[in-house]
């Protein structure tokens, strides 16, 4: 089922009404998020003015390529940005009690009281987040013991009932399962588990599934897609588009540090607005669309700019087929919101009509 | 004309738990059998474990076979004396993953290229490396004014042209290229496998092209073997393999890969259970205990690769799915997300 709001964002599965659904559905909100590296002279910003939602029941997706900040941008929310790293702008979430914080502010002592509890995190590498000395069971029941003040054996018996629930079979004798003793695909259930042991009501996963083999991803994007119930909210941040067409309702663009595009899966996939997601997605080889053989793959020119050298005006200018001199290296792009509800970050979108992405991928490289 | 012949291979690695451990034995290539066709891509497929690494090394001479040869231009690779093998490191290279791994952090890209230049007495004195220097970058579209950095002043892009560049230096032949696009963002990626592709047709390359991204595959290959616990299961030229996997291996691998499009509702397998260890592989069909077509036998058989329509093979004693002409009856589950 879906609803129709005055965004023009379908929501599936949405069983709200139109005109409440945008007030009360926010669990988290990034207003102007920006993440400084270094300080003075040799500050350098690496995450800059991102603004999104996250809703109830839907899975915002960050997508970008190496270095874009998106993962920085999931990193903050948790408050697990190292020491170096700062942020300005704020991070309001709306607590289960109702009441609003600015997680951005928090003192360190009351973080424990989100991570877990309002907000759970899945890490690419199960391998390098679960800790290695410890059984599986110990590493779930601690989220019980912790935050829910339960006893050892309670605890226990509510770590089995989460495997179960991530699709684990055999869950009791994998209690004692080290993670060492795991495949990839079941300690990344694992770190699910652990991600929802407490029931919060937003997931960040950052690149989940990257580590996998391409069967067992699709099994845990299954166990993804199903966290969604219990109106959760969940931010996917993923490099690979593919994986985002399969979970995500909107999606926000990342390239260096920025946010170039935002809109609903459909509109970002199908019919981008900003030259850089238009290549992006002409960039992916896709066994659904096969191209001739050995016909040359699209590609972006050029390369992502290193931060000490961004450009003037528009950072994506220097690649793009669309840039015009005097103006795209020198006018820095604001965000601007088109017709359907999606943002775009380009001083020429108007003009740029919006790319089928198959004729884009089908003109090969002579863009 | 047949340039690599792989008869009956096995590889089996030995492990040890500790010093006085317990001694566990992996098999990670078994009974394989597969020729390279001068001037092909042989891509070679498959998820973690499943050999396919270890078969490229195997060919690229960089692990011994515990049993089965491999045949170079008719000679056997694994009894080269030491000037074959010399001679043998010239016509076969190979592009690794990693491109932070596999270049030496300490030389500077002119001497990682004229290393191999110099062994192999390709140019003699500076002007003549330098110039060989200068037309190798110029090939990998990378500027010769970078030759005297090191690989940590490049992108990840740019190392693995430079990987690309120093497999080249010798005019090889034959290239392995193991995951060599897998690390890169996927705008690289594009033009890495665009340069690949370009290089083989100019210098008229056969390529052994090692990857688990099936798309890449589609596009750089023109025959595919896809293997699964060191096992051989399916061997088809590129279209057939896509149009119609025969194997239900192949078919679920294929149904696996998401595509950048939430409108396509595509015919889904997912695949129940994990990978088997390949430690413990199963008896008989190595895929059974994940295929939805397994009957009692395919515990007992070892199916044998046999042809199953031109061109192609595979390892499946089911001849109602192998024949081509039964419907793919798949328990599939179309996705029914609603889409935004």
């Amino acid at each position: 089922m879906q609803t129709e709001i005055s965004t023009g964002v379908m929501v599936p599965g949405a069983t709200h009404h139109a005109d409440t659904r945008s007030l009360d559905d926010t669990i988290l909100r990034l207003e102007k998020l920006s993440v400084h590296l270094g300080a003075g002279d040799h500050a350098r910003t690496v995450v800059d003015e991102v603004s999104l939602t996250i809703r109830a029941g839907e899975c915002t997706a960050l997508v970008g390529e190496s270095g874009s900040g998106k993962s920085l941008t999931s990193l903050a929310i948790m408050r697990l940005l190292p020491s170096s790293m700062h942020v300005s702008g704020s991070i309001v979430l709306r607590r289960q009690s109702g009441a609003q914080v600015n997680v951005s502010s928090l003192p360190r002592s009351e973080l424990t009281s989100i991570r877990g509890l309002e907000i759970g995190m899945i890490f690419q590498e199960p391998m390098t987040s679960l800790n290695p000395l410890l059984t599986v069971g110990e590493q779930i029941s601690e989220m019980f013991m912790v935050h829910r003040g339960e006893s050892r054996q309670v605890a226990k018996n509510h770590a089995e009932e989460m495997l179960v629930r991530v699709g684990i079979p055999e869950a009791r004798a994998r209690l004692a399962a080290m993670p060492h003793e795991l495949s990839g695909g079941m300690r990344q259930r694992v770190m699910i588990a652990i991600a929802i042991a407490c029931d919060p009501r937003i997931v960040i996963a950052d690149e989940p599934t990257t580590a996998l083999d391409v069967t067992i991803q699709a099994q845990i994007l299954e166990t993804l897609r199903g966290l969604q119930e219990r109106s959760r909210g969940m931010l996917f941040v993923s490099h690979d588009l593919g994986v985002i067409a399969e979970v995500a309702d909107r999606v926000h663009v990342m390239y260096a540090g920025q946010v170039v595009e935002s809109g609903s899966v459909g509109a970002i996939l199908l019919r981008a607005r900003h030259p850089y997601t238009m290549g992006l997605v002409a960039s992916v080889p896709r066994i659904d669309r096969p191209q001739p053989r050995g016909a040359a793959l699209y590609s972006i020119p050029g390369r992502v700019p290193e931060l000490a050298r961004m450009p003037a005006g528009c950072r994506f200018h220097p690649r793009c087929a669309h840039a015009r001199a005097g103006l795209c290296d020198r006018v820095v792009p604001q965000i601007e919101v088109t017709e359907d509800g999606g943002e775009v970050r380009c001083l020429r979108w108007r003009e740029i009509a919006p790319t089928d992405t198959l004729s884009a991928s089908q003109r090969g490289s002579a863009l | 004309m047949t340039l690599v012949e792989v008869r009956e291979l096995h590889k089996q690695f030995v492990l040890r738990k500790g010093l006085f451990g317990k001694v566990s034995r992996v098999n990670a290539v078994s009974d394989v059998s597969l020729n390279v066709v001068q001037g092909e891509v042989l891509a070679l497929v498959g998820e973690s474990g499943s050999g396919k690494s270890t078969l490229g090394r195997l060919v690229a001479r960089l692990d011994t076979p515990t049993a089965g040869e491999i045949l170079y231009n008719g000679a056997n690779v694994a009894s080269l004396n030491a000037r074959q093998l010399f001679a043998f490191r010239r016509h076969v290279q190979m592009i690794f993953q990693d491109p932070y791994a596999s270049l030496n952090p300490h030389m500077r890209v002119r001497d990682m290229l004229a290393e191999p230049l110099q062994i192999h007495g390709l140019a003699r004195g500076r002007n003549a490396i330098g110039a060989r220097i200068e037309q190798l970058m110029g090939a990998v579209g990378l500027s010769s004014t970078l030759a005297s950095r090191f690989p940590h002043e490049f992108s990840g892009g740019q190392r693995q042209r430079l990987s690309i560049a120093r497999a080249l230096a010798v005019e090889p032949e034959f290239i392995v290229a193991d995951e060599a696009v897998s690390a890169l963002d996927v705008s690289t990626q594009a033009q890495v496998v665009n340069l690949l592709s370009d290089l083989k047709r100019k210098l008229r390359l056969t390529v052994l092209f090692i990857s688990h991204n099936l798309a890449i595959v589609q596009n750089v290959a023109d025959r595919v073997a896809v293997l699964y616990l060191g096992r051989i299961l399916e061997v088809a030229p590129t279209e057939d393999l896509f149009a119609q996997a025969r194997h239900p291996y192949t078919q679920a691998l294929l149904g696996a890969i998401p595509v950048p499009d939430p409108t396509a509702r595509r015919k889904r397998i997912v695949l129940k259970g994990e990978i088997p260890s390949p430690m413990r592989p199963p008896s008989g069909c190595v895929f059974r205990t994940r295929c939805p077509h397994a009957l009692a036998d395919c515990a007992r058989i070892v199916p044998p690769l046999r042809p199953v329509g031109a061109g192609r093979l595979a390892a499946c004693i089911r001849d109602d799915l192998m024949s081509g002409s039964a419907p793919q009856a798949i328990a599939s589950t179309t996705s029914s997300r609603a889409i935004p």
